[in-house]
């Protein structure tokens, strides 16, 4: 399995049904994941992997950067933020596992809040990650 | 000679390369002996054919993954006094002798790996096998 696969399945398996009150947590579109009915928000998509080469002579390694984003229709911030914080809680500096992976640290790089379409929140953070093939 | 892939300029332990290394530089020494004289025209001069104080300096640099280094640094002195550390280039030629571990050091940063450097020099004559 790839990092990129391999580091997506391992964030999802993190995150997913482990924030109280977030509907969904997607890879794909939002759109597709809504339909329309507004029912799966608030949700987390997991969006772009930035893959960096970090190889010894002996050992393949990444430094990975993961993108996530939240998205609420709460008319406010608060709980697009208080769900960014519930990832922050499970993922900085938590050890992730990772098939086929050793993970050497895991940080949050950033992380903002934007104005989405129609008046929704939508939250960006991205995380950092060290890896190498085990 | 063809350009070579540094990622192949190997140091190895008991035939085991050494793990985590992302550099590896060799450096040969050695010093002339100064002859010149007032009547040399101000330019100066050496002792034809003569070097002293030979020798051979190998910097390491990498990420620590083995502790194979770390072990001989933090060990008795007399482990670092190392007799079974060769050197590979990438096209095949080999360095051998006798070796000794003269400085190492380790550094964790909060957002990285690991890392370390490790400094090496000759002790006695090595020898050097050109590839077949």
């Amino acid at each position: 399995m790839t990092i990129n696969t391999a580091l997506r399945t391992a964030v999802f398996n993190a995150l997913d049904g482990s924030i109280a009150g977030v509907q969904r947590v997607v890879q794909g579109r939002v759109q597709d994941a809504d339909s329309g009915a507004g029912t799966a928000f608030p949700m987390i998509r997991i969006g772009a992997v930035v893959i960096t080469r970090r190889d010894t002579q002996t050992t393949n390694g990444e430094a990975t950067i993961i993108r996530l984003h939240t998205y609420s229709r709460s008319g406010s911030y608060a709980q697009c933020a208080a769900i960014q914080d519930a990832i922050y809680a499970l993922l900085h500096r938590q050890p992730l596992t990772i098939a086929g992976y050793a993970n050497i640290s895991l940080l949050r790089e950033d992380t903002t809040i934007l104005d989405g379409d129609e008046g929704q929140a939508h939250g960006v953070c991205e995380y950092r990650a060290l890896v190498h093939q085990s | 000679m063809a350009q070579q892939n540094g990622a192949a300029f190997l140091l190895k332990k008991n035939s085991v390369t050494v793990a985590g290394g992302r550099t590896l530089s060799l450096t040969v020494n050695g010093t002339p002996i100064n002859t010149t004289t007032k009547g040399d025209g101000g330019v100066q001069e050496y002792l034809a054919g003569v070097l002293t104080g030979i020798s051979l300096e190998l910097s390491f640099e990498g990420i620590e993954e083995d502790g194979v280094l770390r072990g001989l640094a933090l060990g008795a002195a007399s482990g670092k006094f190392l007799t079974d550390v060769t050197v590979e280039f990438p096209d095949g030629d080999t360095l051998s002798g006798d070796l000794i571990l003269t400085n190492y050091a380790e550094t964790g940063s909060y957002e990285d790996a690991q890392t370390f450097t490790a400094t090496i020099i000759s002790d006695g004559a090595w020898t050097y096998t050109p590839a077949v």
